[in-house]
């Protein structure tokens, strides 16, 4: 990859370390994907906030790094591990080094969002624009549905372009890349987000390609649906697009019903859950307002935590969704999101019940409880009575 | 596997000395290398990647793309 005069003599340090680091960074991945230069990006989203996720090393890194960088572009980073605002029963040092972390993101400039759909939060920069996005489902849903240009960055390859405004122009960037050359294609009824959500996983774990060709009968996705397609394509594989557009010279791969009972016996590990865990990728206004819908009038049997961002939940309040949601139960839990939550133990839990494909990976992967699959609505009707 | 992963191995002394991959390399794997200072080449032929054993000596020059099999022990 070729870099400017200005590019190069910040790779050699002489704007400070830090932009010599990311520019290294840059560069690395530059020449991994091919790209032949840098190009500017508009919004860099950040992940590696969680102290789950980068633990002592990190914290170090990004004390270190955040004493000089400052971001140059609107950046937004991913959630914490809990509720800033909540008093909640975790060790001294992981709340110590999870607050080290969110003052290093502080420090550098970042907009502290603590959100995984940033999508549903700011406003989106005109189609066509290049971001860089390191949390893969709002990745996925950028690429797919916003028409953003990103490909699936890393936590480390996101900060360096939050700091130079920059990010090799290659692979999902270049309109050649993002056409399929595969085709998934259910040849059962979709109705439900989860149904959604185990033909993304399908999807990602069988192709290996940029981008997805995904055709599942329907016009227009909401964003509900194309939200649990987006995170399961995401937690399956390295695919960061997917489109409805078909051509001639696609392989179709057909996904039967076995292929996703298959899938849903793999994460659906528990028959039931002592606790319902919601929000993976955390909860927008639309799933706050179908759940408020959905328990109106009725009381959660079993303990609920709803995983949202500040600012949807600072809206919802607003429009008087979470006085409803709370009235029947549930719990909220702002700043965080299911997936390495350390609120979310064996200890605490022997399996949870969730509707998200992804959080029924982690869970299961990193957290270790067990986890039942169901849909949201069934989940409601299962796990709530009439007052 | 996060790059921050990559970072941490590093930091505690458990990394590798160089990777190599036959495949290309993805950018997380390339994003942690770059800040650990490790040594990455990617794409090489499968046939040298088959070629090398355990015990064998591998020299990896990243900044050439060049992996050179050193000392054959066995």
């Amino acid at each position: 990859m070729e870099l400017t005069g200005e590019e190069e003599n910040m790779l050699r340090g002489e704007r400070g370390e830090s932009l010599a680091v990311a520019y290294r960074i840059l560069l690395a991945i530059g020449e991994a994907t091919e790209a032949e230069r840098l190009i500017p990006v508009k919004w860099a989203h950040i992940s590696g906030v969680n102290y789950n996720t980068i633990g002592d090393s990190g914290v170090d890194f990004l004390e270190e790094f955040s004493k000089s960088a400052r971001v140059v572009i609107r950046t937004t980073i991913n959630p914490m591990g809990f509720d800033q605002n909540k008093t909640v029963n975790l060790s001294e040092n992981f709340t110590q080094k999870q607050m080290s972390i969110a003052r290093s993101y502080h420090m550098l400039g970042t907009t502290t969002s603590f959100t995984c759909v940033p999508y549903e939060i700011f406003d989106i920069p005109e189609k066509g624009s290049a971001v860089s996005f390191a949390e893969s489902n709002a990745a996925v849903f950028s690429n797919s549905i916003l028409g953003l240009l990103t490909n699936r960055e890393s936590a480390l390859s996101a900060l360096a372009s939050s700091i130079t405004g920059k990010s090799p122009y290659s692979n999902l960037l270049m309109d050649k890349f993002r056409h399929a050359k595969v085709t998934v294609k259910p040849d059962y009824e979709l109705a439900t987000e989860l149904d959604y959500g185990l033909l993304g996983y399908f999807a990602g774990n069988t192709v290996s390609d940029n981008c997805i060709g995904i055709n599942a009968g329907e016009e227009k996705l909401d964003t509900i649906k194309a939200k649990a397609l987006s995170a399961a394509i995401g937690t399956s594989g390295s695919c960061g697009m997917f489109t409805k557009e078909e051509g001639t010279k696609q392989e179709i791969i057909s996904c039967g019903k076995e292929e996703v009972i298959t899938i849903k016996d793999e994460l659906n590990t528990a028959e039931d859950g002592d606790l319902i865990a919601l929000g993976s990728p955390q909860l927008g206004l639309n799933e706050l307002h179908l759940l408020a819908a959905l328990i109106e009038g009725k009381r959660l049997t079993k303990r609920c935590i709803i995983f949202c961002a500040r600012a949807i939940h600072n809206q919802a309040e607003h429009l008087g969704l979470i006085d409803r949601i709370e009235h029947a139960g549930g719990e909220f839990m702002c700043d965080s999101c299911t997936c390495l939550t350390p609120l979310i133990t064996r200890a605490d839990f022997d399996s949870v019940i969730t509707n998200s494909v992804k959080a029924a990976y982690y869970l299961n992967h990193s957290n270790r409880v067990g986890v039942c699959l169901k849909d949201l609505k069934t989940i409601i009707k299962e796990c709530a009575d009439y007052n | 596997m996060g790059a921050y992963v990559i970072y941490s191995l590093k930091v505690n002394g458990a990394a590798p000395a160089a990777i190599i991959s036959t495949n290309k390399a993805d950018i997380t794997t390339a994003s942690g290398c770059a800040i650990s200072n490790i040594p990455l080449v990617d794409t090489l032929e499968t046939g040298s990647f088959y070629a090398m054993r355990s015990g064998m000596e591998v020299k990896v020059d990243a900044d050439s793309k060049i992996v050179c099999v050193t000392n054959r022990t066995f």
